[in-house]
């Protein structure tokens, strides 16, 4: 009869140890998740922000609209007055005067979402490093962002690897998906799969064959990336161009 | 306080069990002080094991046992079996990793619980632990939660040894009625092991079923 005290012992050595194995894919499916936090959180404020500085200076709004370049050059003032290059738009601006108060608060708002944008971006450059060194054929067969949204989707790479071509079809449409099994609506053809650049640009009735030859090569690149380290990225994505090609000539 | 069954007391309607390390609670629930012990409130709502004594059953868990728990989770039933295992171990299974801190968080304040990171699916991934035990009690909301029961009982319950299986019938279907599918959980066990006694969960859970079994 083994001692209690040592079985005790050693699982919770064993248990500790296998809990604090680095697991880099669980930090991308996090990052991911955080990635789309961000990018709703910035189109929410971009959206209010463009909103209310058009009070002051609308012209300035609609001459720009990319909201990086926007926050890069209200860095060091709100106030349309002493934007450079702008003096033509401001002293024809019919927008209203602010106050101090009001410049505050805007200034606040404009540092918030330029670190939002840092953030956003330093995500971006960590999810594409880590998908590009950990999973190289993914990142070829589906693009880095797509290939990244799947497994996070999926629950991680192991997990990926382990479904089948089928789920990894639907991966994104479940919702769809159930309604169809419980006898409403029509069969899903593609889920985030839909965002692959063969799928989208194809005409809908041939978007469900793509999908399906896609979600094939993808799981073959799944199985490659958990389990060895052979690299045949470049000609999946060669075999989905010439399907991609073939369907598009029909 | 009255003991209704070893290690389990009973005061105006609720379950308690003997705080093995006074002064701290699992997860949330009272403790009360009598006779200069300090009891731990079962909470037959958390624990599906606290809902079947509740509801009358006889778990038939004795404090020298050595217990098998499958889907341990968090600890919170797990706790109330180290109370009443005084002189037995708990070696808790859990296949999450995320639900496992909590369990191992516990028992690091607990000398009797063993918790490992394994798959229940395949018994044979925790033999280097006992190669057979007194009790298994398994709480997997799986839909191959029968089949996952009886690989355990072969392996590793001992021939005079008690199993308690939670059928949740949810989780193997969403449109049939729960007694068909407890009589089809309960037809697989009896071919292979004796049913001793059984006991639905409500008002406590909905659709769950205890059953008690021996070889």
């Amino acid at each position: 009869m083994p001692d209690k005290d040592d079985i005790v012992k050693e699982a919770l050595e064993s248990t500790r140890d296998q809990l604090s194995e680095v697991d880099r894919e669980k930090h991308l499916v996090k990052a991911v998740k955080m990635l789309d936090c961000v990018e709703k959180s910035i189109s929410k404020k971009e959206e209010n922000f463009k909103d209310w500085y058009s009070l002051h200076f609308p012209e300035f709004i609609d001459e720009i609209d990319d909201i990086e370049h926007i926050t890069k050059i209200l860095r060091s003032s709100v106030e349309r007055d002493k934007l450079e290059s702008f003096d033509d738009l401001a002293s024809s601006s019919k927008g209203a005067d602010i106050t101090q108060k009001e410049k505050d608060i805007l200034q606040k708002i404009v540092d918030d979402l330029k670190s939002d944008i840092d953030t956003r971006s330093n995500l971006e450059d960590y999810i594409e490093n880590l998908v590009k060194q950990e999973m190289p054929n993914l990142d070829k067969t589906l693009g880095t962002f797509l290939a990244a949204r799947m497994i996070a989707l999926a629950g991680g790479l192991e997990d990926m690897a382990k479904k089948p071509a089928s789920t990894i079809q639907m991966l994104g449409a479940e919702k769809a998906l159930f309604r169809h099994l419980r006898g409403n609506g029509k069969s899903p053809k593609h889920g985030i799969l839909f965002e692959h650049e063969y799928v989208n640009q194809l005409p809908e009735s041939e978007r469900g064959k793509m999908a399906r030859f896609i979600a094939n090569k993808t799981v073959m690149a799944a199985r490659l990336d958990s389990y060895s380290d052979k690299d045949k990225g470049e000609k999946f994505r060669d075999e989905c161009r010439q399907k991609y090609e073939e369907l598009a000539e029909v | 306080m009255e003991m209704v069954q070893p290690g389990i007391y009973a005061q105006k309607n609720m379950i308690y069990t003997k705080n093995a390390v006074p002064g701290q609670k699992v997860y949330g629930e009272n403790l009360v002080n009598k006779d200069g012990s300090e009891y731990r409130r079962w909470i037959s709502k958390r624990s599906k094991v606290g809902a079947a004594v509740q509801n009358g059953m006889d778990i038939e868990l004795k404090p020298d046992m050595n217990v098998l728990y499958l889907g341990a989770a968090s600890g919170t039933t797990v706790s109330h079996f180290s109370d009443i295992l005084e002189e037995g171990i708990v070696v808790g299974i859990e296949y999450s990793d995320t639900v496992i801190k909590g369990l191992v968080e516990l028992a690091e304040k607990r000398d009797n619980i063993a918790p490992v990171l394994g798959d229940a699916r395949n018994p044979e991934e925790y033999n280097q632990y006992f190669d057979n035990y007194d009790y298994i009690f398994q709480d997997i909301s799986q839909r191959d939660q029968a089949e996952i029961f009886l690989k355990n009982c072969r392996k590793y319950l001992k021939g005079d040894g008690v199993a308690l299986l939670s059928i949740k019938a949810r989780s193997i279907s969403d449109s049939r009625l729960p007694e068909e599918i407890f009589d089809e959980v309960k037809n697989k066990v009896s071919s292979e092991f004796n049913i001793v006694d059984e006991v639905e969960l409500s008002p406590y859970e909905k659709d769950h079923l205890v059953i008690k079994v021996k070889s």
